[in-house]
């Protein structure tokens, strides 16, 4: 599904990513985990295309992300890859449903058909009751479970999320990471989360170490 | 803390260098209005009244009845009293008129006439010579040199060598007789009178001659006069001095307030003090003085500017207020995590708010620094708009106290208001309870309410408010702003509507991006105080704009009815035969004679000012002539129409002598003085008087109209008949039959309608009876005249007939003002009768207008001259018609003022006074200065406001990027959501300000009188200049929002990236 090779990148004189290569398969929730500053925003960045390899190529579905041009990159973020934050980044002048009726919005989805498929991933993340709330009226945790609803609108054959749990509580953090390993699952999508919290860690198929932008260890987790 | 502020500063200057550019706009504005107030109106005053001409600022001592003896002193006392009076203006012009008593006047062996001397400091400032020279200084061997009026040569039939004879006292008056029992003049020129030398008052009004001269207690006789000489020569006569008037003129190169003030409070007294210096040395004396009046109007004038130049500056401090209201919340706003922290670390309130202070101190004390040269370099190039520097207005730049005391005070109280959001608690929280509803909702609906309903009491008093209001007038300042104000903010309360709607229709949407951006541009809440300000920016300039146009059509309109025509003349005496043709080929265009002069209805004489008046010409032209706003779907043709003449009255042509023949049966001599009565192509009525003839069956060449103009056409006769001058009243008994014929040779026209009549006081009893015809007798047209007379009546008076081609209309029909129609209650139909020089006219009412032509405001009427003329024909009265030409379409302005025939105006000359003349262009100026301002505080406050709006978004920017939002796409998104508000508001301040300029436009409008102009102002929409205003607006809008917007979401893909 996914397939990392040679991927080096910096900033100035600043080498964030060296020689970075592993691959993903389709299905699995694969677990990026670093300190912060190791590189791994960047190559998640790399992998939705939001930024660009000084060297080394990046396939999604067989689409090599690094050959994609401006609109070329849109489309497959748009197509294929979500993104779940740390900050959630959810519209706050939106309510809960209009949240996650942007990608479908995006696809110029008819309306009633958009709004079935926003209700029925609201209520697949727990939300159903809370469609009419605006961000600021969420908790932490909820907000995060409306991002996700919103990644999963557009079908992605891959999710991105960077750090998800990283602004939650240990509790409403388990809870999230479990919804996205309930969502691969259910969903069949596959799974790329950064994180460090060895908690979160359990719940992966797959963890890949980085460390100072060097893939430092890769293994498949017991459960 | 001040290591504390500056560090503060610097980390956020470009915020604060935007506030203190804010403020400087704001100070500059106020700077520059200050200045308005002060140095320009000072130079206005002195501009003003340097401009004034001569009749307005004149002082005259007006005395009677002086011995001769006492007349060199007393001249010189009253020049000392008047000098020292005008003095604190600097030297003044002094000039004498005075006159002799009414004496006999002997030409040609006749003395049957009256005439008087008139003595002149400078005979060349009051008459133009026209033929012959100056006279000497005093007596050339025992004979007086004078100078005689064109219409007294006309009338007593002089020239340059002429010789009269003055007489005794013709009447002497309070007992008293000079004793001087001849003096003997030679006329040594024949010269016309010039406008505004004093004309008025001259015994005979400047007409030269008068048929009917009051002589004694009952009696009348033929007057004419001046004959003009230096006063020193007329002192050395000897005659008693009926009149002198001393005339002086101040000094006005120089007038300022204080000099003004000090020359009214002596000016006050003049008449007492005049009074106890001159003692019984005069019988009556009087000081008059316009100048205390056009002081008044010109402060008045001062006023009205005044009250303008305060508007404009009231709505920039609201402008910079409401910039910097939304300046001091994103500065609040974002410093918020700053403030949040130096809570947590314990700063108190008041710390903080100390904090605030000290910045905005500083910031103040830097915008005042930059505002106090701006708004002197501000200044100077303002008084060096073409308007501005063609009214004498220029001056460079300069610093005064009381512009740094204004800029100093506006500027810190406008700079408080930048602490206003930093009273507030959590403003974000507060922008979110507003949004939604709640306690701050609630308070700002209460604030709304207030400012409306203070808006409505503004408003309400300027409906109520006198007509006429001297000094600043605190409503007229006030009341465009508060209605502003409160519409803006009602206006921003209404925009929600749209947007409410916007978003309902986007959430039924299948889009994205124009649906994301009205979701944002309905549901975001800081947007208030930058769509208060755009509003209030956009109405402001919409509204300046508009009142600019409503006040300079409305001096156009009032320029159109003051003059009342294109280009007009004022004579000093009557309209002379010819003038018409001289004017024509010098401007050309469509040309009446008018006459112009206040009138008796009945017995009412009007309030004081506003005496009823008449306005008489050929309403055939009216279409071409007249100038004035008529309702809609009437024209000045049509109104012509409905009081002209059916027929031109009948006239023949002169082409030569006429010969005159006249019999009678009586035993006693009899004879005839005949007038003809002339009409010029311009349809001027003028008589010329033929020397006396003897009926004694003999025909007479009558050679003394030879010399009239071509195209002269005779329109009646007019015959005095008289005993003859050896005359024996024993055989002046019985009846006795008149028979005249008056053959004109080679003469066109139809004589077959003419026919005779006796006119005066004839009782059935002087003329038992008059008939007439006339007939064409080979190229000749003869009229023939029988007639009846009472031969001893004529000893006490003249029998006396008129020949002519037409009837006297029962009623001259008139078009009165509706001044006059709601004084007197008249409507059309209604009847008056009107008194010309005596004679009583009956006039019929055939329409009203708003206002007559010449006469705005005023109980007016508007007849046809030639109407007017044939009814005072018809009753042997003059029937000159008048005292004016005016022109309709001119095609060479600028020829008439060459011509020296009396004083002219034109409607573009009175517009162009009106409109940028020193006391008023202040109003043009103040507006257009208003526009930068709008301009400048609109697009840098939507500036602040987006800059900060798409700081505070780039995270959210960022993430939708990350969505799959292309680049172009979130731009499109952010340029609809500002764009399609920039728009919205633009309209809805657009409304606002013609709305308001609509409703309160025309009542802010004042006349250069102080009070409502009349013509009634009109709201006037200026297409062009809001389609400018509008396209630089929101061109300049646009290119900021997709700026602001490209860079944002460049720096949102930066963030994206981590």
């Amino acid at each position: 599904m996914l397939s990392i090779r040679g991927v080096s990148r910096s900033y100035g004189s600043s080498q964030v990513l060296h020689d970075v290569s592993f691959d993903v398969a389709a299905g699995t929730l694969v677990a990026l985990v670093g300190r912060s500053g190791s590189g791994k925003t960047t190559l998640l960045n790399m992998v939705g295309g939001l930024d660009r390899p000084d060297a080394g190529t990046v396939l999604v579905d067989g689409a090599d992300v690094t050959a994609l041009d401006e609109a070329g990159r849109s489309r497959l973020r748009r197509d294929k890859v979500s993104y779940v934050f740390q900050t959630f980044g959810l519209v706050p002048v939106l309510s809960a449903a209009e949240n996650v009726g942007i990608p479908l919005r995006m696809r110029h989805t008819p309306r009633e058909e958009r709004e079935k498929r926003v209700a029925r991933l609201l209520d697949l993340v727990g939300l159903a009751g809370h469609a009419r709330q605006r961000p600021d009226e969420l908790s932490g945790g909820q907000q995060q479970r409306v991002a996700i609803a919103r990644a999963l609108a557009s079908s992605p054959r891959l999710l991105v999320a960077d750090e998800p749990t990283g602004q939650l509580d240990a509790e409403t953090g388990l809870s999230v990471m479990a919804l996205l390993r309930g969502v691969v699952e259910s969903e069949g999508v596959t799974a790329l989360v950064s994180t460090h919290d060895p908690v979160m860690m359990r719940l992966a198929d797959r963890i890949v170490r980085i460390s100072d932008g060097r893939v430092t260890h890769d293994e498949e987790t017991a459960g | 803390m001040l290591k504390l502020l500056v560090r503060r500063a610097r980390a956020s200057w470009p915020l604060l260098a935007a506030v203190v550019a804010v403020v400087t706009i704001g100070g500059t504005l106020l700077g520059v209005s200050a200045r308005l107030l002060t140095v320009s109106a000072g130079t206005a005053l002195t501009a003003g009244m340097s401009r004034t001409e001569p009749a307005e600022v004149e002082t005259i001592a007006y005395l009677s009845d002086i011995q001769n003896e006492n007349a060199a002193r007393v001249i010189a006392d009253t020049r000392e009293l008047l000098k020292d009076a005008v003095s604190p203006l600097g030297t003044p012009v002094t000039q004498t008129r005075a006159s002799s008593t009414m004496r006999t006047l002997e030409v040609r062996g006749n003395d049957s006439a009256v005439g008087y001397l008139t003595g002149m400091d400078d005979l060349s400032r009051a008459v133009r010579l026209t033929a012959g020279e100056w006279p000497a200084a005093g007596p050339v061997n025992g004979v007086l040199p004078v100078v005689v009026l064109e219409s007294t040569a006309r009338a007593m039939r002089l020239e340059p060598g002429s010789r009269v004879r003055l007489g005794s006292q013709s009447s002497a008056r309070f007992g008293e007789d000079d004793g001087v029992e001849r003096t003997d003049l030679l006329v040594t020129g024949v010269a016309a009178p010039r406008q505004n030398a004093g004309w008025d008052r001259d015994v005979l009004g400047a007409e030269g001659f008068d048929q009917a001269v009051a002589v004694g207690y009952a009696g009348t006789a033929p007057g004419a006069g001046p004959f003009l000489v230096g006063t020193p020569a007329l002192i050395g006569t000897g005659l008693a001095l009926d009149r002198i008037q001393v005339d002086v003129q101040p000094a006005l190169d120089a007038a300022d307030a204080g000099k003004l003030d000090a020359v009214a409070t002596r000016l006050a007294t003049a008449d007492r003090r005049l009074g106890d210096r001159l003692g019984d040395r005069v019988h009556q004396q009087r000081v008059a003085s316009t100048l205390l009046g056009t002081v008044t109007r010109v402060y008045t004038q001062q006023a009205v500017t005044r009250s303008t130049v305060l508007v404009v500056m009231l709505l920039g401090t609201l402008l910079t207020a409401s910039a910097l209201l939304l300046a001091g919340r994103l500065v609040t706003r974002s410093r918020a995590a700053q403030t949040a922290l130096f809570s947590a670390m314990g700063a108190g309130r008041g710390q903080q708010l100390g904090l605030a202070a000290g910045e905005v101190a500083g910031l103040a004390l830097i915008a005042t620094a930059l505002s106090v040269p701006a708004s002197s370099f501000g200044h100077a190039a303002l008084t060096r708009l073409p308007a501005l520097r063609h009214a004498g207005l220029t001056t460079g730049p300069g610093v005064s106290g009381g512009q740094v005391l204004v800029i100093l005070i506006g500027v810190l109280a406008l700079s408080a208001v930048l602490l206003l959001p930093a009273l507030r608690s959590d403003p974000a929280a507060q922008d979110a309870a507003e949004q939604r509803g709640g306690k701050e909702l609630l308070v700002r609906s209460g604030a709304d309410l207030a400012l409306v309903a203070l808006a409505a009491v503004g408003w309400w008093q300027l409906q109520v408010q006198p007509t006429a209001q001297s000094g600043t007038d605190v409503v007229r300042i006030l009341a465009p702003g508060l209605i502003l104000l409160a519409g803006a903010a009602l206006m921003v309360r209404l925009t929600g509507l749209p947007l409410g709607l916007a978003d309902r229709a986007a959430r039924r949407s299948r889009r994205l991006v124009l649906p994301l951006a009205a979701f944002e541009a309905s549901r975001r809440p800081q947007a208030i105080a930058a769509a208060l300000l755009l509003v209030l920016a956009v109405a402001s300039g919409t509204f300046g704009l508009a009142l600019a146009a409503t006040w300079q059509q409305s001096q156009v309109d009032q320029a159109d009815l003051a003059v009342g025509t294109d280009l007009r003349v004022e004579l000093a005496g009557p309209a002379q035969a010819g003038q018409a043709g001289v004017l024509r080929e010098a401007v050309g265009g469509t040309i009446s004679p008018v006459l112009e002069q206040d009138v008796a209805v009945g017995q009412w004489l009007g309030g004081t000012g506003n005496a009823p008046h008449l306005v008489a010409l050929n309403s055939a032209d009216a279409g071409d002539l007249l100038r004035g706003r008529l309702p809609e779907g009437t024209s000045w043709a049509q109104i012509g129409a409905a009081i002209a003449p059916g027929q031109p009255a009948p006239s023949v042509a002169l082409n030569g002598p006429p010969e005159i023949t006249g019999s009678t049966d009586s035993e006693s001599v009899l004879q005839i003085t005949p007038q003809l009565v002339l009409q010029d192509a311009a349809g001027l009525r003028s008589t010329c008087g033929l020397r006396p003839i003897v009926l004694d069956g003999e025909p007479h060449r009558a050679t003394d109209c030879d010399t009239l103009p071509e195209n002269s056409r005779v329109v009646a006769v007019v015959v005095d008949l008289a005993p003859g001058p050896a005359a024996d009243a024993e055989n002046l008994i019985g009846t006795g039959s008149v028979k005249l014929s008056f053959r004109f040779p080679r003469a066109d026209g139809d004589p077959g309608r003419w026919q005779a009549s006796s006119y005066g006081r004839q009782d059935g009893t002087r003329v038992l009876s008059v008939a007439g015809d006339g007939a064409r007798e080979g190229a000749d047209i003869v009229f023939h005249l029988d007639a009846v007379v009472q031969l001893s009546d004529l000893y006490y008076a003249n029998g006396q007939f008129v020949m002519a081609g037409f009837v006297a209309p029962q009623e001259v029909p008139v078009v009165v003002s509706q001044d006059f129609a709601d004084v007197l209650g008249s409507g059309p139909g209604d009847r008056y009768s009107i008194l010309i020089n005596t004679v009583s006219v009956p006039v019929k009412v055939a329409a009203v207008v708003p206002d007559v032509p010449s006469a705005p405001g005023r109980s007016a009427m508007l007849a046809d001259a030639d109407l007017l003329g044939r009814v005072l024909t018809a009753q042997g009265a003059r029937p000159t018609v008048g005292n004016a030409w005016w022109v309709g379409h001119p095609k060479n302005v600028s020829g008439a003022g060459k011509l020296g025939l009396g004083e002219v105006t034109t409607r573009d000359a009175e517009h162009q006074e009106l409109s940028q003349g020193p006391l008023r262009v202040g109003v043009p100026a103040a507006l257009a200065m208003l526009l930068p301002a709008v301009l400048l505080l609109a697009v840098g406050g939507l500036t602040l406001h987006v800059v900060s709006d798409l700081r505070s978004r780039a995270g959210e920017v960022a993430r939708l990027r990350s969505l799959g939002l292309t680049r172009r796409t979130v731009t499109g998104m952010l340029l609809a959501q500002h764009g399609g508000l920039l728009v919205l508001l633009t309209a809805a301040g657009t409304a606002l300000g013609a709305i308001t300029a609509a409703v309160v436009g025309p009542l802010l409008i004042r006349s250069d009188l102080g009070a409502a102009p009349v013509p009634d102002a009109l709201f006037r929409w200026p297409w062009t200049h809001e389609i400018l205003l509008l396209a630089v607006l929101l061109l300049t809008g646009q290119a900021v929002i997709r700026v602001v917007s490209g860079i944002q979401v460049r720096a949102g893909d930066r963030r994206a990236r981590g």
